[in-house]
């Protein structure tokens, strides 16, 4: 029988608006709000969550999230920054629990890239209405960090840290909101690192707006906690002679949604995106995209790999639209996955909807398990089975790892991944 | 009695991938005895099982042994995995060498190389002296170090693949050699690289299994017995001049003889 006298307990997506209700808002923060109370989540039946159920959110209890210790930040920055030179020299902003953390981050300090805060929720690219993710995001996000780099600098690379540690009172939720600007002809790399421990949930928002002839790097690591459940959306607009760059790494938290709208709006603007999901047990991650070619000219090329062991399940939709304005687009998307366990499950959409009739386009999705032919070439040659595995593993994600042209994101990425860092010993 | 490889009584069957639990019967019975020092020839028309046996020899998964024994310097082989095989002095050089995009040669080779010293307790090679050591061999088999740098086999010619398979053979220093077709499509001057290769190799304590086509590799190496294997059995064994005989008359007679 349920108990009633603890109905005012309330839950899943109520419990997390409750946060905010009967608050002061923002007009974007009201639309937001209304806009969850009037939809609430969406099902499978919604073609676009159509792999990915959100049903968990209903199940948890959301409170808010707790202050974090500076000595647990310290330890995580001491094992996995400080001890590498090369990490460690970069300007960096911390953030933990969605709270920046200004005693770590040396940001404010020492980069070419300009820093602003805004005690609210704002942005141009994605609406509080838009959708269930973006809107929490509105709805509960308090704060945006707005980065710019000025017309013609040179931002160099920043690391921006993401810590999260869950407590045992709820599932804490994590807004915060990341706005980054490049004017015309300016260059910035990102590395983007996910960590923590325990249950909690992330729900970054994050526009990027490249301008004219600007270069873009940005190389995110999701190895949140694998307790944690993280939905993100990403929106990137490109001006004319643009370059945007984007690898990503999904191989922490329990539950991971990246949604990714890239807008090609100049011509001859060029968009990458490479990504790796390496998931274990019972993990759940999706790659959701839609890239729109708006203007002729352009290039965008997709590259997603799934590694998928034991009951894990991948997920890629992957969208390209091609304006009828849009003539002499490239686009190419490709997705693979490599099914190591016979309960893995990879589910995978590919979609192309061309308007223009002048366009290079193509698709393709591999699926299948280790090539028993190269294993036994591999083990006929004295290695043994579990090395000679390993080395075909490694050989499926170390092309795509090449493709970052960051050194120091190359190199963490490689480690993250188990990538043997190959010199050229010849 | 020393010898190296003593086949009994094979039968082996290929797992067949468009029915479920269906294994085709391929080799219905083989006898063969290889002594140490000793190199062997296997001919026979196409179909006859000639490259089923050098699987089940280095133990490729899709190949079920249904009957007989294989003894291999006195121990049962077929109760090793592969790289167990190969740990033990055992070598197949490919018929058709595997691609394996994403996997630097160089690195590769050293991997085997280690891991076979590894399980046979010698010390393993560092980067440098692995590095002397495959720039020696490679220069002697006209391999240019550019294929070092490559994937392993990617983008590779026929006879590029093959060198690299004598290569690896050299370089693993086996006790019994598989060589399985390795004469198919290459030119004259590859064919005579490839015949160096496994002369270097020979001595008292090494032998061969040579599985070919044609006489123009036995024109370079020259083998001791020459057997016939047709549809899964040996049914005729001869001495050298057997391959001329062969080329000249065809399989037609022998195997007629064996049906009789």
């Amino acid at each position: 029988m349920p108990n009633h006298s603890e109905d005012h307990n309330l839950k899943g997506l109520e419990s997390l608006l409750s946060q905010v209700r009967g608050k002061e808002m923002s007009a974007d923060q009201k639309n937001a709000v209304a806009f969850l109370t009037d939809n609430g989540l969406p099902t499978r039946r919604a073609e676009i969550w159509k792999y990915t159920d959100l049903r968990w959110v209903n199940q948890h209890v959301f409170t808010q999230p707790s202050q974090v210790k500076h000595k647990k930040i310290q330890t995580w920055l001491e094992k996995n920054i400080f001890a590498s030179e090369a990490l460690f020299k970069l300007p960096r902003l911390i953030l933990a629990n969605g709270q920046i953390i200004e005693e770590f981050s040396t940001f404010f300090h020492n980069s070419a890239c300009e820093l602003e805060l805004k005690d609210y929720v704002y942005g141009n690219l994605g609406q509080p209405q838009r959708d269930v993710i973006t809107a929490l995001n509105y709805a509960m996000g308090k704060q945006t960090i707005q980065l710019n780099v000025p017309k013609n600098q040179h931002g160099g690379t920043i690391l921006l840290i993401h810590l999260g540690y869950g407590d045992q009172s709820g599932l804490a939720s994590f807004h915060y909101r990341l706005n980054i600007e490049l004017q015309e002809q300016s260059q910035l790399s990102v590395i983007e690192m996910n960590a923590g421990s325990g249950e909690y949930f992330t729900n970054p928002v994050c526009e990027v707006k490249v301008g004219s002839g600007a270069n873009f790097e940005y190389n995110k690591l999701v190895n949140s906690s694998l307790e944690s459940f993280n939905c993100s959306n990403l929106y990137v607009t490109l001006a004319d002679h643009a370059k945007y760059r984007q690898f990503l790494i999904s191989k922490g938290a329990k539950f991971s949604r990246q949604e990714v709208y890239m807008d090609l709006q100049g011509e001859w603007c060029n968009a990458s995106f490479q990504a790796v999901q390496n998931l274990h047990d019972r993990q759940h991650a999706d790659i959701t995209t839609v890239f729109s070619h708006l203007v002729p000219h352009c290039q965008s090329d997709q590259n997603v790999k799934n590694i998928l062991s034991d009951q894990s399940h991948g997920v890629f939709q992957g969208k390209v639209f091609v304006h009828q304005k849009a003539q002499k687009t490239n686009a190419q998307q490709q997705n693979q996955a490599l099914l190591l366990s016979d309960q893995a499950e990879i589910n995978t959409k590919p979609e192309l909807e061309i308007y223009a009739d002048d366009v290079k386009c193509s698709h393709g999705a591999t699926v299948g398990a280790l090539d028993e032919d190269q294993l036994f070439f591999l083990m006929a040659r004295g290695i043994p089975y579990d090395q000679a595995r390993e080395i075909l593993i490694n050989a499926f994600v170390a092309q795509a790892v090449e493709e970052i042209h960051d050194p120091i994101a190359k190199d963490l990425f490689k480690e993250q991944l188990g990538v043997e860092v190959v010199e050229d010993i010849t | 009695m020393n010898n190296i490889l003593e086949i009994r009584d094979l039968h082996a069957c290929v797992m067949d991938e468009t029915a479920e639990n269906s294994c085709k019967e391929i080799l219905k019975g083989v006898n063969l005895s290889i002594p140490a020092g000793e190199t062997h020839v296997i001919m026979g028309p196409n179909g006859s099982g000639k490259s089923t046996l050098s699987y089940v020899l280095s133990g490729h998964p899709s190949y079920n042994v249904t009957k007989g024994s294989v003894t291999f310097k006195g121990q049962d082989l077929l109760a090793l995995s592969p790289d167990e095989r190969a740990a033990a002095g055992l070598f197949l050089a490919f018929q058709a060498p595997i691609e394996l995009p994403g996997v630097n040669n160089a690195n590769f080779l050293r991997t085997s190389v280690n891991s076979v010293r590894k399980a046979r307790g010698e010390e393993e090679l560092d980067p440098v002296n692995f590095l002397k050591l495959v720039r020696e061999l490679s220069k002697k088999l006209s391999f240019s170090t550019d294929m070092l740098k490559r994937n392993v086999n990617v983008g590779f010619s026929g006879g590029e693949k093959k060198r690299n398979e004598v290569l690896q053979m050299t370089l693993l220093q086996p006790s019994f050699a598989i060589l399985d077709e390795t004469d198919s499509g290459l030119d004259i001057d590859a064919l005579r690289i490839v015949a160096e290769g496994v002369n270097g190799l020979r001595s008292p304590e090494f032998s061969s299994l040579i599985i070919t086509h044609h006489q123009r590799l036995l024109d370079h190496i020259q083998p001791d017995y020459i057997h016939v294997l047709a549809k899964g059995r040996i049914i005729h064994t001869g001495g050298p001049e057997l391959s001329r005989q062969l080329e000249a008359e065809g399989y037609g007679r022998l195997v007629g003889e064996a049906d009789a």
